[in-house]
């Protein structure tokens, strides 16, 4: 079964991902330093599932994340300038947010980048290339199985 | 005429037979054994004819004709139907490989589905056609 989506629908469920991710992260060390009360365990549980969700639908359905991890023999031509781009984009948005958390960090002294950052920093990573194909893609159709 | 009207003028026809906007010059001329005059004529639309034109094509008039979807022509040029779509919608210039594909599926010559210029619409092609048997599209 297939169905049509507009540009506009994919980039609201790409920046809920997105946003998903930064609240994850937020709300990890707010309730880590608080002892993990009740409320902020809920809402963190909340807040994994729009996660996972808003990733599915974003990626996983439209077949962008396969899109951009695919071989070059299975993409055409248009794909492959799409993918191309998107990697090229993905690298310097990716370089300029690694800068500025190593940075930030440094500067506030903190302690180091941590495990759970640098699991953020790999989705991110992960997620880019495919995020911004699908920030541009016209006529999207998610494959439901 | 002098020499480098001469030349200018040969630049021209040249530019004119392979149909493009592109006449730029850098010319070096010898006058005589101990001058040479470097000629640069001009430099219209060399910047334009570098940037991508845009595409226009009939794939979509042609697909109706043929009572196809997207997808069928799609895997038969192997492309993504998505391709087709920016295709039709003329926001992505194929490459020779794949304008010769469609031009090969439709069996038609590729000057009659793609071109630099938007095509006139059938009616109009159709009288053009009817007042003129002996000439062509």
């Amino acid at each position: 079964m297939e169905r049509k989506y507009s540009t506009r629908q994919n980039r609201i469920w790409i920046a809920t991902n997105y946003l998903c991710l930064v609240l994850v992260l937020t709300l990890f060390y707010i309730g880590k330093s608080l002892d993990w009360p009740l409320g902020i365990s809920v809402f963190e549980i909340v807040i994994l599932t729009v996660f996972f969700i808003s990733f599915r639908r974003a990626f996983i359905l439209t077949n962008f994340w396969q899109m951009v991890h695919s071989s070059k023999k299975s993409l055409d031509e248009r794909e492959m300038e799409v993918v191309l781009n998107a990697l090229k984009n993905s690298y310097t948005i990716f370089t300029v947010v690694c800068l500025v958390i190593i940075y930030g960090f440094a500067l506030v002294q903190k302690d180091p980048v941590d495990v759970v950052i640098a699991a953020g920093l790999l989705y991110l990573a992960h997620t880019l290339p495919a995020a911004i194909v699908g920030w541009y893609e016209k006529n999207i159709v998610m494959e439901y199985e | 005429m002098n020499e480098a009207e001469r030349i200018e003028e040969k630049f021209k026809k040249m530019c004119n037979f392979y149909n493009n906007t592109l006449y730029i010059y850098n010319m070096m001329l010898y006058l005589d054994n101990s001058n040479y005059v470097k000629e640069t004529i001009k430099l219209q639309g060399l910047q334009k004819y570098m940037e991508s034109r845009k595409l226009y094509n009939r794939i979509a008039v042609l697909r109706m004709e043929k009572n196809i979807s997207r997808k069928e022509l799609a895997q038969s040029i192997g492309v993504n139907f998505q391709t087709i779509g920016y295709l039709e919608r003329e926001e992505y210039n194929p490459s020779l490989d794949l304008a010769f594909k469609i031009s090969d599926y439709f069996e038609l010559p590729i000057e009659f589905i793609f071109s630099t210029k938007p095509f006139k619409p059938l009616s109009e092609e159709l009288k053009e056609l009817k007042n003129n048997p002996k000439g062509g599209i």
